[in-house]
């Protein structure tokens, strides 16, 4: 398995325990539920970085397929993030609406969510393609 | 989703065995491309670059329509 697909199926792996966390762990801190999100933020930034060093991914190694994946990977990745976020915002709307005032802790988690939608539908698109194949379109 | 099946063909197997049974490495490192690049590329699981397909046909001494072939 190449290094590529290992630090995908890490950060995957990684996202969704994420994900987890700020479904069913942040609610469980209500008082400082924003601090906690910032947290699960911060670490799950740390834990990229660390997947990315463990497996010993090098940007200078990959050559034009591997770019080519992770470029079309990128581009499913960002259609995926943007109708997370749409859906995201009318759910708000939709609980928000009749006072117009959205709890900063939902704003976090919209911003924290975004974030994990994109690597988990980049890294899934990259296993993928590595699998399918990546054809110039 | 994109359509995955390639409408351009390849001899590059049979231009690897023709030329003293090239392994995929050495042609990999030829045209300075990892070993799952030529895979993908026999599987047609991926179309090259124009300058890989040219570096390809290069190495093998032939013209590039004779190594990758559209399939109409």
């Amino acid at each position: 398995m190449l290094a590529q697909q290992k630090e995908a199926i890490l950060s995957l792996l990684s996202s969704l325990v994420f994900a987890l966390l700020l479904l069913f762990v942040s609610p469980l801190f209500a008082a400082a539920r924003s601090e906690v999100i910032l947290v699960l933020f911060a670490l799950f930034i740390l834990t990229l970085w660390g997947v990315r060093k463990s497996v010993g991914l090098k940007f200078k190694s990959l050559d034009e397929m591997d770019k080519t994946i992770r470029l079309q990977a990128a581009i499913i990745a960002v259609h995926g993030f943007g109708a997370m976020v749409a859906i995201y915002a009318i759910c708000l709307y939709i609980l928000h609406r009749v006072d117009s005032l959205v709890p900063i802790h939902q704003v976090l988690s919209l911003a924290f969510a975004g974030w994990l939608s994109l690597y988990i539908f980049w890294t899934l698109s990259i296993l993928i393609l590595y699998r399918r194949g990546a054809l110039h379109v | 989703m994109f359509k995955q099946e390639a409408p351009i063909a390849n001899t590059i197997r049979k231009l690897r065995f023709e030329a003293g049974e090239m392994t995929q490495e050495q042609l990999a490192q030829k045209v300075n491309v990892t070993r799952q690049t030529i895979i993908a590329l026999e599987a047609g699981k991926y179309l090259p670059s124009l300058s890989l397909a040219i570096r390809i046909a290069r190495v093998f001494g032939k013209q590039v329509e004779e190594v990758f072939i559209v399939q109409d």
